[in-house]
């Protein structure tokens, strides 16, 4: 973990409304909301409206912040030698999001090697990520699902963030983690810590860590990923390719094209897409170069724990959990991951 | 990437000539709408770009016209889905988007003073008519030319109205069959591997640049290595579904290689590095 190189405070919950009222007046605030029976979701919160903080990790990253579900790329109107086209863009005002978890922030920084690496910069991810803090939360109960600690991640890891906000009960403890995370804290009633604010937020840290042994040796995984090992049919066949994994995945980024005619023209938008859907890359003549749910696992597991390191030198997982919990038919990575690691084939 | 807006953005060219192939395919020439983007889209044989028909959809084809040619960029259109459906129903003065130009390339420069053999099955022949007039348009750079050209039918044969400048060309020879002739068919009746082994290209200072259905690469790589020619010595240009075109929208991996950014034009040397995923 890394040390607090620019400090920390003390932000009593009291004072909790207080710095997200200031924090509205000059930035769009996202932060966890419960509407209704709705489960937990990052959204944009309005004035005075109530965040939940407390409710354990949001069914969604606040991925579709950076990469909406469904984002419009351009309009165009007319046709022939009249038509004309009218590209996007992001205007993208100042934005806060509160309560990010370690594992999702650390997630962004995997989108940001696709989305701003590799060759051309995608400058619409772009603008929304330049103009966007991220305020975390340290898990004080990892989810059932969870398993950051065995992909090199901690529920009280900083990799991302602005703050990280620990809490003490009736208080949080706000580690500051760069000049804009001082600046966020900077209007608001603060007080220093106390060494039993430190001491206690650490001791949260370690026993979350505790809750999450160690499963698998994940740097090992790509050297050891084979690719006619049964242990792709094993757990493939049960799949429906619903892609509900990757929908919920915070490094999950693959997306699809498609034009929409409106009354007066239309819109070209790009909206998520999955390696699980049979279609993805099935071409136009009907040729389909993974034509089976046991080629997609394939491709979803090597892409993240072997593609992707070694194409960047860090992998596309961080252990959130989501993709464990949500698949209807129990297929959990970390059973793949283990029987591989263990050399299982 | 077109110079306003992000990288989403088709520049816009209007259609100004419209060939017939075949029965299923047509070849397209666009014209860009503004002079700035007729200046600046410079590419190189072998890459592609992402053609869009607006309210229908984008989908990828190889520029098989030749940079050499300027002006204007074509690209051919074989009947399969919903948008080469619909770019087959555009005519002369309607408009689509164009990105690009994506991708790598035919090393042209290292190919100057070898002899090239082109090996090219039905619609595979698109982006190797792109090199095939870059070097027939820059002939002193390039050694002989072998072209063997080879389709199911006579009809499925592409490019017809240039058959006569390419046997025409110094140095050049020109060897077409079909799987199954017709009563107008005079020529060679019988596969492309067969083809080339038959004629037996030298594999000696030569490259072989091969496109086509998997089933003649398949029996065409077996060939060329039999007359001698290196894995090194062996090139061909991948198809894979794509979207974006720029390594974001994920689609088109084969193990950590983007067809998009490090392809689509592969040595077989490099290709079997590569999981078998294509």
């Amino acid at each position: 973990m890394r040390q607090d190189d620019l400090g920390a405070v003390i932000l009593k919950k009291a004072d909790l409304a207080s710095w997200v009222r200031g924090l509205l007046g000059s930035y769009r605030v996202v932060a966890p909301v419960r509407d209704g029976d709705a489960p937990l979701r990052y959204r944009p919160l309005a004035a005075g409206e109530a965040m939940v903080l407390d409710g354990g990790r949001p069914l969604r990253a606040p991925k579709e912040h950076f990469i909406p579900q469904v984002e419009a790329l351009l309009a165009f109107r007319g046709s022939g030698k009249a038509l004309t086209v009218q590209p996007a863009t992001t205007g993208e005002s100042g934005t806060v999001i509160l309560g990010v978890r370690p594992c999702d922030a650390r997630a962004l920084g995997r989108l940001d090697d696709v989305f701003l690496g590799r060759k051309d910069t995608d400058t619409l991810y772009e603008g929304r990520r330049k103009a966007t803090h991220l305020v975390g939360l340290a898990c004080a109960a990892p989810s059932w699902g969870c398993f950051c600690t065995s992909v090199g991640g901690s529920p009280a890891g900083t990799e991302g963030l602005d703050l990280l906000l620990t809490d003490l009960g009736d208080r949080y403890h706000v580690s500051l983690l760069s000049e804009a995370g001082r600046e966020l804290m900077a209007d608001t009633a603060c007080e220093p810590p106390a060494e039993s604010d430190a001491a206690a937020a650490q001791t949260q840290h370690a026993a979350a860590i505790d809750r999450m042994p160690v499963l698998f040796d994940a740097e090992a995984i790509g050297e050891k990923v084979e690719w006619d090992a049964p242990v792709w049919m094993r757990h493939a066949r049960r799949c429906l390719a619903c892609g509900a994994c990757s929908f919920l995945c915070p490094t999950c980024h693959c997306f699809d094209i498609q034009d929409e005619v409106t009354a007066d023209g239309g819109l070209r938008f790009r909206c998520w897409d999955t390696c699980q859907f049979g279609e993805f890359t099935r071409m136009a003549a009907g040729h389909n170069p993974r034509p089976t749910q046991v080629e997609r696992l394939r491709q979803r597991v090597s892409h993240k724990f072997k593609y992707l390191v070694e194409e960047f030198g860090r992998m596309g997982c961080t252990g959130c959990g989501r993709c464990v919990e949500a698949c209807p038919v129990n297929i959990d990575i970390r059973s793949v991951l283990c029987e591989i690691e263990g050399g299982e084939r | 990437m077109s110079e306003t807006g992000h990288l989403y953005v088709p520049n816009l060219a209007v259609i100004d000539r419209v060939v017939e192939e075949t029965w299923d395919t047509k070849t397209f020439r666009a014209v860009f709408r503004d002079e700035p983007t007729r200046e600046r889209f410079s590419y190189h044989p072998g890459q592609f770009q992402e053609v869009s028909v607006f309210g229908v959809g984008e989908a990828t084809f190889c520029l098989t016209s030749s940079p050499t040619r300027s002006g204007f960029v074509e690209f051919s259109v074989k009947r399969a889905g919903a948008v080469t459906s619909a770019l087959h129903e555009l005519s002369e003065g309607e408009t689509v988007g164009i990105r690009g130009p994506y991708g790598n390339w035919f090393p042209h420069e290292e190919l100057k003073g070898k002899r090239l053999v082109f090996v090219g099955g039905g619609i595979g022949m698109a982006p190797l008519r792109s090199l095939l007039n870059f070097c027939l348009d820059r002939r002193e750079d390039y050694g002989h030319i072998d072209i063997f050209y080879g389709a199911r039918t006579p009809g499925d044969l592409c490019y017809t109205q240039e058959f006569d400048a390419w046997r025409a060309a110094p140095d050049t020879s020109l060897y077409l069959t079909v799987d199954r002739g017709d009563d107008r068919w005079t020529g060679k009746v019988g596969v492309v591997p067969a083809y080339v082994r038959e004629v037996a290209p030298s594999p000696a200072n030569a490259v072989a640049i091969t496109c086509g259905p998997p089933i003649m690469i398949k029996f065409t790589l077996p060939e060329l290595t039999k007359l001698g020619f290196a894995d090194e010595q062996i090139m061909t240009t991948l198809e894979m579904r794509m979207k974006c075109g720029v390594g974001k929208c994920g689609r088109c991996n084969i193990g950590h290689t983007y067809v998009c950014l490090d392809g689509p034009v592969f040595t077989y040397a490099q290709l079997r590095q590569l999981p078998s995923e294509y």
